[in-house]
């Protein structure tokens, strides 16, 4: 994926992709032989895993929809995304070096829902964000946290996260009947006083009637950013350091509210993600497959071979993450899968910024892009978020997409917000020591 | 097991890296330096081959030296020495063209640690530090005093400087435009440069706010000088064609490194370079102010780069 493009103005503009029409309606991709359910874990919750001390076991037999708890000691649960037989509950280890709980389960073609499913307005605040987090859909910015101000307005969003992707504006499209069933519940679970659908301009009619207001956002990348959004909605820009929860706002996608639909409707689908893939040659296919499938099936079912040196990308080209093993499994929130050779994916440089200025251009949150570069390539971090705006980054991409050095800009970028959590970390520790 | 390939986000990526870059400024000079080599003829063309190919023999040599990774092949150092040969004369003795393209790679870029720390245009550098050691080998005027042509060899700006404005009279636009006047080799002809300035602007390479506030900085000195004395002072179209003006908006204070990137900053910048350069042409002791007034320039462009939008949420 090398864009090139003439007009150096033009180079600067990302559209995002249209849902086509034209094309044929998403592609059911039929049930593995074997789903992976995965969920991240903290160190103690591994070592319990490593010792087989969790409450599931191997043999179990589980339902659709089923709260699958691990542990004794807390109550982190997997929702079970098929009915079948669990095959093995062990650790994985994710992109990135990210360790994961990994439950495998062996579907039948019998579906049963679990009842638990049709209560979620029982739930209690942290228990109903962690079960939403579940169902398909990319974004979940809802306050989890008793202590967190109640929720204003809530932000149904129709707009992606990145280029190549349209799960969303397939909801908006198709789903409508169900994302307004969604949209009740959700209100419900999180007692907005109102709902706000954000589309882009070309969805705008299916947004009326859904919420009580529609608000059009622009075809251009990042404009869906939730950050943007909220700018446009607040009148003001929300300070970098503050979650958007803490202003009252949250943020469901399109494809999350539909799934909130089935569940009130109590219609199969529930767990069955709409993601794009895209295969080397380039075509681009929607499909709808079961949250838990490897991405390995996927491709058998549309011949597409792996060979040395290939790229397979979870989610977006700007924003996805590139996986090392075929046999991940797919995610609630994962978009879009991409299929590329390696050499059509350009690498980076090893030279420093020559200052050209064409990150700072295309930067959404008008950072010195090409100043902060300099500070995060000599690890000077807490500089860089002091004087150079790390906090306000997106994490968009584009200033990366242009860069004539090809320096991994937002890689750097990634890098020093975690480091300065880290050392923001062990001063508390340090403080309550 | 197949090996997948693993880096990291964004993988869509523009297809313009540095060489391209490069080269993509050298096919713009060229616009101008050809018809410039046409005018002056082979002692041109030795010139600007003697001068590329110093530039990148020294770019070569430094990193030898060094130990660096060889940066020759993203051709910036064949770019640097194109542009100097541009503002040279046609029959610059080998020895300062030489020495220029030491000072321009070596010490207007190499020492800073390559492309992107130097804080001066490396052949506004280079050729400011020529100007003043050696005069009158840089001289137009002098330079040209044994060449023939069908034109006249009197350099536009001394004569004014020297004789007074009503001689600015000798030169129709039309001749300045297609480099019928004495000067650099590549500076000379102005549709050449207009050309080449357009296509980078239209490219995205060069900022258009640099390079239009930079003429029309000259543009309003000259005119405003004009005003004030018509018999002393020639005007704004004199001016823009005439000199390096042309040269040094397109391709010296546009230079990556030494500019600022924010467009307010950039407009300033760019307003600045052009006052400066028809003060300098003006009051100064120096017959042409570009290389002076840029590099002027490159000394406020980081103070001006602080006037930038605020950041979302800062
Ligand atoms: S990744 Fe961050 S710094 Fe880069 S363009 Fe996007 S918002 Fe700006
Ligand atoms: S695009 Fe890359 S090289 Fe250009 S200023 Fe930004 S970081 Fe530097």
């Amino acid at each position: 994926m090398i864009n090139n493009l003439f007009f150096g103005s033009s180079a600067l503009r990302l559209n995002y992709t249209k849902l086509d029409e034209s094309q044929p309606g998403p592609v059911t991709i039929p049930l593995p032989e074997k789903v992976s359910l995965l969920a991240g874990c903290t160190p103690v919750q591994a070592g319990l895993v490593a010792k087989k001390k969790t409450l599931l076991k191997k043999g179990a037999q589980v339902r659709t929809g089923q709260r699958l708890r691990m542990f004794e000691q807390d109550d982190l649960f997997i929702l079970s995304t098929v009915t079948g037989t669990v095959t093995g509950v062990g650790l994985y280890t994710g992109p990135l070096g990210r360790k994961l709980v990994r439950v495998t389960v062996a579907p039948l073609e019998e579906e049963v829902l679990d009842d638990s499913l049709f209560e979620p307005g029982n739930l209690d605040r942290e228990t109903s964000h962690k079960f939403i987090s579940q169902l398909p859909g990319r974004l979940r910015l809802l306050p989890v946290r008793g202590d967190l101000p109640p929720i204003n307005e809530l932000v149904i969003c129709g707009g992606e996260k990145d280029l190549s992707v349209i799960s969303n504006q397939y909801a908006m499209k198709h789903e409508r009947e169900l994302m307004v069933s969604g949209i009740d519940l959700l209100k419900k679970l999180s007692r907005a006083a109102k709902v706000t659908v954000a589309v882009p301009g070309s969805l705008d009619a299916c947004g009326k009637g859904l919420g009580d207001g529609v608000f059009t956002v622009s075809e251009q990348y990042p404009s869906a950013s939730p950050r943007l959004i909220a700018k446009k909605i607040l009148g003001r820009a929300v300070p970098a350091a503050t979650p958007l929860t803490r202003e009252g706002l949250a943020f469901v996608s399109a494809e999350t509210a539909a799934a909130l639909g089935r569940i009130s409707r109590k219609e199969q689908g529930i767990f069955d993600k709409t993601l794009s893939v895209v295969l080397k040659s380039g075509t681009t296919i929607l499909v709808k497959v079961r949250i838990g499938t490897p991405i390995r099936h996927i491709l058998s079912i549309f011949n597409e071979k792996l060979t040395d040196g290939d790229y397979l990308i979870a989610g977006g080209p700007l924003t996805g993450v590139a996986i090392h093993d075929p046999d991940y499994t797919v995610s609630p929130y994962m978009d879009a899968i991409l299929v590329s050779a390696g050499e059509d994916i350009l690498g980076n440089s090893d030279y420093g910024c020559i200052n050209c200025g064409k990150c700072l251009r295309v930067c959404p949150a008008s950072i010195p892009v090409n100043l902060l570069v300099r500070h995060l390539t000599r690890r000077n971090y807490v500089q860089a978020s002091d004087h150079f705006n790390l906090d306000s980054c997106l994490e968009c991409g584009l200033c990366t997409y242009i860069c004539v050095s090809k320096i991994p800009i937002l890689q750097r970028i990634k890098l020093g917000k975690m480091k300065l959590r880290a050392m923001k970390q062990e001063l508390i520790e340090e403080g309550a020591a | 097991m197949t090996k997948l390939r693993i880096a990291h986000a964004p993988f869509y990526r523009s297809a313009c890296t540095i060489p391209q870059r490069s080269l993509w400024i050298i096919g713009a000079a060229l616009l101008a330096l050809v018809p410039g080599i046409m005018i002056y003829g082979m002692p041109a063309l030795a010139v600007t081959a003697f001068s590329v190919s110093t530039a990148m023999a020294w770019e070569f040599l430094f990193c030898y030296i060094i130990g660096r990774r060889n940066t020759v092949s993203d051709y910036n150092s064949a770019l640097i020495g194109l542009l100097l040969a541009m503002v040279l004369p046609a029959t610059s003795p080998w020895w300062v063209v030489l020495t220029g393209t030491f000072l321009c790679v070596i010490l207007g870029k190499m020492i800073y640690g390559g492309m992107g720390g130097n804080p001066f245009c490396p052949v506004a550098l280079g050729m400011a530090v020529l100007l003043v050691s050696w005069p009158d080998y840089l001289d137009f005027d002098m330079a040209y005093r044994n060449m023939v042509a069908d034109f006249d060899l009197m350099a536009p700006l001394a004569l004014v400087k020297y004789f007074g404005s009503d001689l600015a009279g000798n030169y129709a636009v039309s001749d300045l435009l297609m480099g019928r006047q004495a000067g650099g080799i590549g500076t000379v002809c102005g549709i050449g440069l207009l050309a080449g300035g357009i296509l980078l602007m239209a490219r995205g390479i060069i900022q258009w706010a640099i390079s239009l506030s930079f003429l029309v900085g000259v543009a309003v000195t000259a005119f405003l000088f004009q005003l004030a004395s018509p018999g002393d002072y020639a005007g704004p179209m004199f001016h823009l064609l005439t000199g390096y003006t042309l040269f040094g908006a397109f391709f010296l204070a546009t230079e990556d490194s030494s500019s600022p990137v924010n467009t307010l900053a950039m407009v300033v910048y760019g307003l600045g370079g052009g006052v400066l350069t028809v003060l300098i042409r003006n009051r100064g002791v120096y017959v042409d102010g570009v290389i002076f007034a840029v590099l002027i320039m490159n000394l406020a462009s980081p103070l001006l780069d602080r006037i930038r939008p605020k950041a979302l949420g800062a």
